[in-house]
């Protein structure tokens, strides 16, 4: 249950999870990178495993390193509610709070500080991402083995690390146990840690009236693995003919985000947000919001080939306005900066 | 006397109605020696003695379980056991995955048991045959227990193990279900599942129980849960609490009721300084509603879960446990015997049936304060709160059944109006009557600050309230899970509250449980437990 805060801005919390040496760091290096515009406050068990190049680093301290993309990270100490909510006193509101689970904690004994946060009007749970450590997963022993399928069913969206090294009989048969153990929630491959941002942070609502993805136009040589739509209206849209929508998104996306007003309460801004198979529907503040009736809507969609020109036609037709789509590559194409794994 | 210990300079909830909030706590030799203001409570006490700051902290008694099974909790659901819960594994085709890898790196002949299959809480369910189950494990003896613990399904290896053939008779209060020819299905259900399975953990060996039962002890303390009670006491486990408290491992208090399914047991005496005594006796009257073996007036919901899943039958209504005349036989003997007794009842036809019987038994034979315990209360009614309260009869409700299956409460068994009322709490509480609330390890995890959280909010998992008008506050939840829990095991002059003369154990929170959010109680950290006088837990 999601209860609005009055101004609307509660920030977004993304947990990151996995096993040791799964990865975490070099994804966390990864999305401070390209953190695109986006503000992050990120928590990490293991400062010193913070890795990046000194040229991004603004101020450094014992228990915080500012960068110069406006991104902190700090250290994270046993108590995440005080550590989190210590942290928002003192500082400006991030775009997102991204927290590092210890490797061998069990993620379900987040739930009640996520609640106390979100109750607090504090933070607004986003998306639990787990990585997994494709190359070495059946090296391990099964308690281990065990314990991170358990963990890993945990999570909303499920990243095969290191998946340039492994075996490609190692990946499929990972993929097949996970498919058995955990049903809906996609798994998404990666080297390095390296995501596309969007499926972490969810796709980015742009201000601009000519609403469409924040860097539309940027292909890679590489073969689309994802593809988003994005829409904008002028007008309201129907309730029903949304939650129909809604209710179906899950199947063909793994992340959805828009700002929507139903035409049975104009005057209500609401912010919908799909994780996997997750989806929020809460009131969205008036800050940061035009005051006119427009709707605004993204999704990234997964790989279904025909489906998705249905899925933009659904779109389309839920929203009455004009949609864009475009096509995105694994973010692994493209040049970064974190080195280690 | 020994050096005493202040506790002072934060929120005290003594939960003793003459000083609600005293300034300071004193304890000395195990024992609550002063409470009240600063300034007495050091008067009181020697120059010389020990301070605990509480920084702003909050001091209360510690939480009394009054219906768990600590060692059973141990026995059942410890490793090697495969937990395959929904929280652990969300759905049914998850979990035989997971009872395929078992198996795979299973040796021949190995024991395997799973605890958790659902019928509610994993939709995708279809019933585990028989011959399912020798398919995947054809080399070893398998078992799933469902969710509740009241019922299992086995292999053939299994069956054989547990020498449950053709010719075994079923015994009074258990069921074996059986084909046409009358061959065992390998589903069984209520005291012999329990039976039973003590063949799976004795393959074990016994070092695992004793390291299992150190992480059950180790759950209470870290959730500040002092006193437990063993709800299916046998004879042999006083064998495994012995060795606890003579390795000196803090063994929080256990009151125990040892379990009856026959008129003719020996009730063992047993009275070990206020860290272990036989309180009652406990006798299952029904099943469980998450089976489908309780007694209602009013039948089920038919849907996909009731038909498919639990295989009942449309207009299923259930049934006692046990034929009228043997329950009646069991509860004269022991109630007759002076001991308290503690009865399961789940379904409103079965309360009928053992109110009834309470209230014949003391017309025959009136006796004060008898404190005999209904347990889990799912489907009471208004009426039956009330005629309990007359008759002196106690209520202890499961409330943890709201968050975790309160959506399929509402959607798949009883319907909006039952579950409304589903352990209803807030009328037994309106009607007048000291009711205690309880997690029932294994089947859901011991904490009281859980207790209150699920009390006070009645939230689901999936996000509904189940009847707003249940809801207590948080005052009353708070007694539910201390002084009142303590009184219906009968100890409230020892335990329960922070007064003078009382065992000195407390419980130290981060924050204040009458003055937070009730969605918030479960995020409460405990700080530290004491348990007789000494700190047996720090975070």
């Amino acid at each position: 249950m999601n209860k609005a805060a009055p101004n609307g801005a509660r920030v977004p919390i993304v947990l990151i999870g996995g096993f040791l040496g799964a990865g975490k760091t070099s994804l966390i290096n990864h999305l401070l990178v390209r953190a695109n515009g986006r503000k992050l406050a990120v928590f990490v068990n293991d400062f010193g495993a913070i890795n990046l190049d000194r040229d991004l680093i603004e101020t450094e301290d014992e228990s915080k390193i500012s960068f110069r993309n406006g991104c902190v990270c700090c250290t994270l100490n046993d108590d995440f509610v005080r550590t989190i909510t210590a942290f928002l006193q003192g500082n400006a509101a991030p775009d997102v709070i991204v927290v590092e689970i210890s490797g061998v904690a069990d993620p379900r004994q987040m739930g009640a500080s996520l609640v106390a946060l979100e109750n607090a009007g504090i933070g607004r749970f986003d998306a639990h991402v787990y990585m997994l450590d494709a190359a070495n997963f059946f090296d391990m022993g099964f308690e281990h083995r065990e314990m991170i399928i358990e963990h890993a069913a945990c999570a909303d969206i499920l990243v095969l690390n290191k998946s340039d090294l492994a075996e490609s009989r190692a990946v499929i048969r990972l993929r097949d146990l996970i498919s058995d153990a955990t049903e809906a929630i996609p798994a998404i491959e990666a080297d390095f840690g390296k995501v596309d941002e969007d499926l972490v942070f969810g796709p980015q609502i742009s201000r601009r009236d000519d609403f469409c993805p924040t860097d539309a136009g940027a292909r890679s040589d590489h073969a689309a693995a994802y593809t988003s739509f994005s829409v904008s209206t002028k007008g309201c849209i129907h309730r029903a003919a949304f939650e129909n929508f809604a209710a179906m998104l899950p199947r063909f996306c793994f992340r959805a985000k828009g700002l929507v007003r139903f035409i049975e309460d104009p005057t209500t801004l609401l912010l919908f947000n799909l994780v996997s198979t997750r989806a929020t529907l809460e009131k969205f503040g008036q800050k940061n919001v035009q005051p006119d009736n427009k709707c605004k809507f993204v999704m990234i969609a997964k790989e279904s080939g025909e489906d998705l020109a249905w899925l933009e036609s659904s779109l389309h037709s839920v929203f009455n306005g004009k949609t864009s789509r475009r096509d995105r590559s694994d973010a692994k194409t493209k040049t970064e900066l974190g080195h280690d794994r | 006397m020994t050096q005493e210990t202040l506790f002072k300079n934060g929120i005290i909830n003594s939960m003793d109605s003459a000083v609600p909030n005293p300034e300071a706590v004193a304890i000395a030799d195990g024992k609550i020696v002063a409470v009240g203001s600063a300034l007495d409570v050091e008067d009181q006490i020697g120059a010389k003695h020990h301070v605990i700051d509480l920084h702003g902290s909050v001091l209360q008694p510690g939480f009394v379980e009054p219906h768990s099974h600590i060692l059973w909790a141990a026995k059942t659901r410890g490793a090697p056991v495969g937990d395959i819960t929904a929280a652990v594994v969300p759905t049914y085709r998850a979990a035989i995955a997971k009872v395929k890898r078992h198996v795979a790196e299973a040796v021949p002949g190995e024991f395997l048991l799973f605890y958790g299959v659902d019928p509610q809480l994993h939709t995708d369910m279809e019933e585990p045959s028989r011959s399912f189950l020798d398919e995947i494990a054809p080399n070893n003896p398998l078992a799933l227990q469902t969710s509740n613990g009241h019922a299992v399904f086995m292999n053939s290896a299994a069956l054989d193990a547990c020498n449950i053939t053709k010719d075994t008779p079923t015994p009074v209060g258990s069921v074996i279900a059986r084909d046409d020819s009358g061959t065992p299905t390998g589903r069984l259900e209520e005291a012999l599942v329990w039976r039973v399975l003590e063949i799976f953990y004795e393959s074990w060996g016994e070092n695992r129980l004793t390291t299992e039962f150190r992480k059950s002890i180790d759950t209470c303390l870290r959730a500040g849960v002092t006193t437990v009670t063993e709800h299916l006491y046998l004879p042999f486990y006083k064998t495994y609490y012995l060795q606890a408290l003579k390795q000196a491992v803090p063994l929080p208090r256990v009151a125990a009721y040892q379990q009856a399914v026959d008129p003719d047991m020996m009730v063992e005496r047993i009275d070990l300084d206020d860290r272990l005594w036989m309180a009652g006796v406990k006798i299952h009257a029904d099943g469980s509603p998450f089976v489908g073996n309780i007694w209602l007036t009013k039948p089920y919901l038919e849907t996909s879960t009731t038909l498919e899943r639990m295989h009942l039958s449309p207009g299923h209504t259930g049934g006692p446990n046990y034929p009228a005349d043997f329950f009646e036989m069991m509860v004269r003997n022991y109630f007759g015997q002076g001991w308290q007794m503690s009865v399961h009842t789940q379904g409103d036809r079965t309360i009928d049936m053992v109110l009834d019987l309470v209230e014949t038994i003391l017309e025959e034979t009136p006796r004060d304060d008898h404190r005999f315990r209904l347990e889990h209360c799912a489907l009471m009614r208004e009426d039956q709160i009330v005629r309990a309260k007359d008759l002196g009869v106690q209520c202890s409700f499961f409330i943890n059944h709201i968050t975790h299956w309160g959506g399929p409460i509402e959607d798949a068994l009883f319907g909006p109006e039952r579950a409304a009322h589903y352990m209803p709490a807030g009328s037994a509480h309106k009607a007048g009557m000291r009711l205690s609330l309880h997690a029932d390890a294994p089947m859901t995890v011991t904490s009281g600050l859980d207790l209150m959280q699920a009390a006070s909010t009645r939230m689901t998992n999936d996000g509904r309230c189940l009847g707003e008008n249940e809801r207590l506050d948080r005052l009353t939840a708070l007694k539910a899970v201390t002084i009142d829990a303590a009184f219906h095991i009968g100890m409230e002059h020892k335990l329960g509250s922070l007064t003078r003369g009382k065992l000195a154990d407390l419980v130290i929170l981060d924050r204040d449980p009458l003055d937070t959010n009730p969605h918030e109680l479960s995020a409460i950290q405990v700080e530290q437990t004491w348990l007789a006088g000494e700190c047996v837990y720090r975070r």
